[in-house]
């Protein structure tokens, strides 16, 4: 089974068991620091999408965001850009955050932090828990 | 149950009537989720990428289209006996381990499930991640998860649970690559059903 935030992509993909939530992108099963809200979601999700008996079948689970502004423009919703609309300044109509920029073969780390971590650990360790990664030596 | 599956209208549950497990939207912490459906229909993100895609001159994307019926595999078990592999799109990994890259990353990363969500990363370009780098639960919900195991919600989790960079733009080598992978993997688990947490 599967939850998913775009349930037009969901319904042409046609898998089994889908859950629908309807919150811009990032937020499969809920928004930050909402642990309840997650709960919320997780738990009628999971219930509602077992109970499923026609193969194919998407629930809607009844929950939205707040405004229904960022559907103007679902690609470019953005925190920093939903922060500025809700303070009163900024527009949530810019481009879309995906711009189509030329695609690398370098890791995007989220911190450098991370890729010192990650480079502490010997590639022989890497294998264990990154699988299917092209062989540096070949 | 019945709001659920449609037999009862999104527009007639007022604000805090959606109660699961003891709470209710009332009680969500954070002020943007609302109870009841959108008026608007769900985004349209296939039409938006298609007109994106045509406003920079690129080739129009081609989405996975299934149209026949989908495989089925009955759940055997209740909920509360079902052990849960989770699986994740948003480009998850954790500290120690290598980053995403944006260029058809058909790698998977395997998570064993008590990882502190504190250690999880993300590495996307199709969507914000300031939430989930906020939260990783917003798309990679191992918090709830556990929570729901120890509570009995759910029979548990597999030792280990997975996440790939959905952004693969070749279907071909997400069927012929990351697929196989995770199945391999998940079959390895033994899971009573798999969640899958694109984005």
């Amino acid at each position: 089974m599967g939850f998913t935030s775009a349930r037009t992509i969901t319904a042409s993909a046609n898998q089994p068991r889908g859950v629908f939530v309807d919150l811009p992108l990032g937020h499969t099963t809920g928004l930050p620091n909402d642990p309840v809200g997650q709960r919320l979601i997780l738990t009628e999700g999971l219930t509602a999408a077992a109970a499923i008996t026609v193969p194919g079948t998407i629930v809607d689970l009844p929950y939205r965001y707040v405004d229904d502004d960022w559907k103007a423009n679902p690609l470019g919703w953005s925190r920093k850009r939903q922060n500025a609309a809700a303070s009163g300044g900024g527009s949530t109509r810019e481009s879309s955050g995906d711009s189509r920029t030329p695609r690398s073969e370098t890791p995007v780390w989220q911190s450098d932090d991370d890729r010192l971590a990650a480079e502490a650990v010997s590639w022989d360790d890497q294998c264990r828990v990154c699988i299917g990664l092209p062989d540096p030596d070949a | 149950m019945e709001r659920l599956t449609g037999e009862t209208p999104h527009e007639q549950i007022p604000d805090g009537v959606c109660e699961s497990g003891g709470v209710s939207v009332t009680d969500a912490i954070s002020p943007e989720l609302r109870a009841g459906a959108s008026p608007l229909p769900p985004a349209d993100y296939i039409g938006e990428t298609r007109r994106l895609y045509d406003s920079l001159g690129y080739a129009g994307y081609r989405w996975a289209e299934r149209p026949d019926t989908p495989p089925w595999a009955p759940i055997a078990k209740p909920l509360s006996e079902c052990r849960i592999t989770l699986i994740g799109s948003g480009g998850l990994y954790r500290r120690g381990q290598i980053a995403f890259t944006t260029k058809d990353d058909t790698s998977i990363r395997v998570i064993p499930t008590d990882t502190p969500s504190s250690e999880l990363r993300t590495a996307h370009f199709a969507y914000d991640q300031a939430d989930a780098r906020t939260d990783p639960n917003c798309v990679y919900p191992l918090d709830r998860l556990r929570e729901l195991a120890d509570e009995g919600f759910i029979g548990g989790l597999t030792p280990e649970a997975y996440a790939f960079m959905g952004g693969i733009y070749s279907i071909r080598r997400l069927e012929t690559e990351t697929a196989p992978l995770l199945v391999e993997q998940c079959k390895a688990q033994e899971p009573d059903l798999v969640l899958l947490v694109p984005v």
